[in-house]
Parts: C-alpha cells; structure tokens; sequence
C-alpha cells in the first residue's frame, strides 16, 4: 500500500527525527546513570606534581567563578527582566505590589506635567479652541446617554500645547465610569490625555486630566 | 522486509532535523499579535444597559432601538513586552442605512500611578465595515495594562479587536 509521497517523506522524518530523540535520550540517560566514560588519561598516579599543579589552578579559577556570581547576585536586578520560572514569577508579583511606589510615581508624573503646564503661554489659539471643544464635550448627549453621575464641578485651561482638567465627584466611584466615557467621546481632538484620581478620605475625588496636542 | 536505502534514510534525518529546528526560530520573537473577537473580551459598563446590547459570535451589537452604550474591553499586557509602543486596531460594522461613527478611547497605564488615554473616532460607512489603529500606546510600566472604552451607538457592531505588543528583548 502506498501513500502520498509527501506522507512519505513526513514519515521518513518523523521516524529520522525519533530516532535522533530516542539515541540522544539514551545517551543522555547513560551519561546521567553511569556517568562520562573516563578519558583514558584523566587518572593520574598519585604524586604527580604537574596534576596537583592543575588542579590547583583549576580550585583557584572556581573561586573567581565563585565570587563573581555572588557579586552578580547581590547586584539589584533589572526590573524589566527578574528572571524565569517560579523565581522570576515570584519576583514580579514582589515588585507589583509596591503601592508605595505608585504613589510616588503619580506624584512625580503630576509635578512634571504641571511645571510644563506653568511655563506655556495663555495666549494660543490651539488652547482657545481646545478649551471650548473640551468643554462642550463634558455634558454631551453621548455621555448624558451613558452615565447618570456628572462632576459636581470642573476647572479648565488650554495652553500651547496642553491642556489641564480638573472634575471633582462627590463619590470617587462614580468617577470612573464618567471619566471612562467622557475620554471616549474626545475622539480625535487630543492626541494623548494623562489622567488619574486623587481620592480624598471622605469618599469623593478629583479626577485630574492633562491632555497633549 | 524491505531495506530502507541509505540515501533514503539521509534525506529522512535531515528533513526530521529541519522540522525539529522549526520551532527554535520562533523562540526569539519579538512581536505579538493577537485577534478577539469584542464578544469575549468586553463588558457593558452599566448593567441596566445590558439589554440593549446582543453578545453575538462576530461581535457585540447595540440594538437599533435605543442610545448608545458605554462598553469596556480588556487585552491582555505582557509583562515581558516593551511598555510604550503597544497597538490596538478596532473593527467595528455598521448596519444603519447611513454612516456612522463610533468613539473610543483605548488607554494604558494603572488606576495607582495614572493612565494614559488615547481618544479616537471610528468612521463607518452605511451598511459597512471601519476601523482604527492605535499605535505607541504607553502603559508607562511593565505592570500597566490596556484597556478600550467605546460609546457603542445604535445598530453598530463592535467586532474585532487586533492587539499587539513588541519587545526588544526577544522574550515574548
């Protein structure tokens, strides 16, 4: 019986292939259990004064090796690249959970955008006109039709090239959902917004906004 | 019993070192794209809307009876990936007797440190298929992670969603 000859060529290749597999696992298996076949010269007579030599060299060489992993160990570790397998897996949920550095990172990021923000001009058409785009945005049907809460208040400003927002909820978690929609229905007006929440202990919060032309 | 040829056998062993070589050329990509339909991955952000909307096999569509819907839709972030040039393309069908145009904000980032928002119009023709593309969307940290938000209009469909990362490193 014959098949296709693609079929039988596959089939030549997967035969060649285990055999490959299955020599290189019985290779590998008799390395693991009986070890590497001595090499004939490896064995030297006791007293031999170049092999202690060697050998000595060979503890010096270990050492280093030694010492240099341990330097490398003790040195912090990429964020990006903590490594694999379990361990690596471990240490990313470590270095997720650092709200503390979040927190920071947020502060950092608002600082930075707001001295940008300072230091542009107050006269700019792009800035007029985006001020009156964004702010006719804020009660606009397709929001209106979407959610039910609306900031209990809003501060606004263009400038050169930036724009900063401010809409403070009475209830932080109305928040989201507002800001959500209210992002969607900007379409094509800014090309990048940067927000986030600054919540307040009573419950309510600033949703803080600077949007980039 | 037949004897195998040794040419025969060579050509074997070869052609079965090449299939096994395959695979390793894929282990040092450094890209990632990934097709959803909007079915799987997105929710209807207020429940009392849900009636509205049809979570069908090709998409998830507003009914032509009412308004539009807020739906928020999940991609998956690799943390191994590069952090500021993710993309997401949108496909979404209109099925009005006249144009459409659906807007979405796709955005990156963690509700802790702040998230960056990039709004966009999707234009659709009557009776017909529109798309957007995001590209460089910055989740500012391996940790960020990417989400859509879309006001599904009225007898609209939002269909596909492509999503893809890169990374330098070769990991992914």
């Amino acid at each position: 019986m014959h098949g296709h000859p693609f079929m039988q060529a596959r089939t030549w290749a997967v035969i060649g292939s285990a055999a490959v597999l299955f020599a290189a696992a019985g290779w590998g298996l008799s390395r693991a259990l009986i070890g590497p076949r001595p090499p004939a010269m490896a064995v030297a007579p006791p007293g031999d004064a170049s092999m202690e030599a060697r050998i000595a060299r060979l503890e010096e060489r270990l050492e280093r090796i030694d010492a240099s992993v341990s330097r490398l160990s003790s040195q912090p570790r990429d964020k990006r690249v903590p490594g694999h397998g379990a361990a690596g897996l471990h240490a990313q949920m470590q270095q997720a959970s650092s709200p503390v550095e979040d927190a920071i990172r947020q502060k950092r990021t608002l600082a930075e955008y707001e001295q940008r923000f300072r230091n542009q001009s107050r006269t700019n058409q792009w800035g007029r006109d985006m001020a009156v785009r964004l702010t006719d945005n804020i009660d606009s049907e397709d929001i209106l039709a979407v959610t039910s809460a609306l900031p209990a208040s809003f501060a606004l400003d263009c400038r050169t090239d930036m724009c900063r927002m401010t809409f403070s909820f009475p209830d932080s978690s109305d928040a989201a959902q507002w800001t959500g929609a209210y992002l969607a229905t900007l379409g094509e007006s800014v090309g990048r917004i940067w927000s986030t929440e600054i919540a307040r202990a009573d419950g309510s919060s600033d949703i803080v906004m600077y949007g980039f032309k | 019993m037949t004897r195998i040829p040794f040419s025969a056998a060579a050509c074997a062993l070869a052609a079965g070192l090449a299939f096994m070589a395959a695979p390793s050329s894929s282990e040092a990509a450094n890209s990632r794209s990934l097709y959803v339909a909007a079915t799987s991955v997105c929710h209807v952000v207020d429940p009392s809307q849900a009636d509205q909307l049809r979570f069908r096999h090709l998409g998830i569509f507003n009914m032509p009876q009412g308004s539009s819907v807020q739906v928020a839709c999940s991609v998956l972030g690799d943390y191994e990936a590069n952090t500021d040039d993710g993309w997401v393309r949108i496909e979404a069908r209109n099925f009005r007797s006249g144009p459409a145009s659906m807007n979405c904000a796709v955005s990156g980032g963690k509700r802790a440190y702040g998230v960056n928002n990039y709004p966009k119009t999707i234009h659709l023709p009557a009776n017909g298929v529109g798309s957007a593309l995001w590209e460089n969307i910055d989740r500012m940290d391996v940790y960020g992670h990417y989400n859509i938000v879309c006001i599904l209009p009225p007898n609209v469909e939002l269909s596909t969603i492509w999503f893809g990362q890169y990374d330098d490193g070769g990991m992914i």
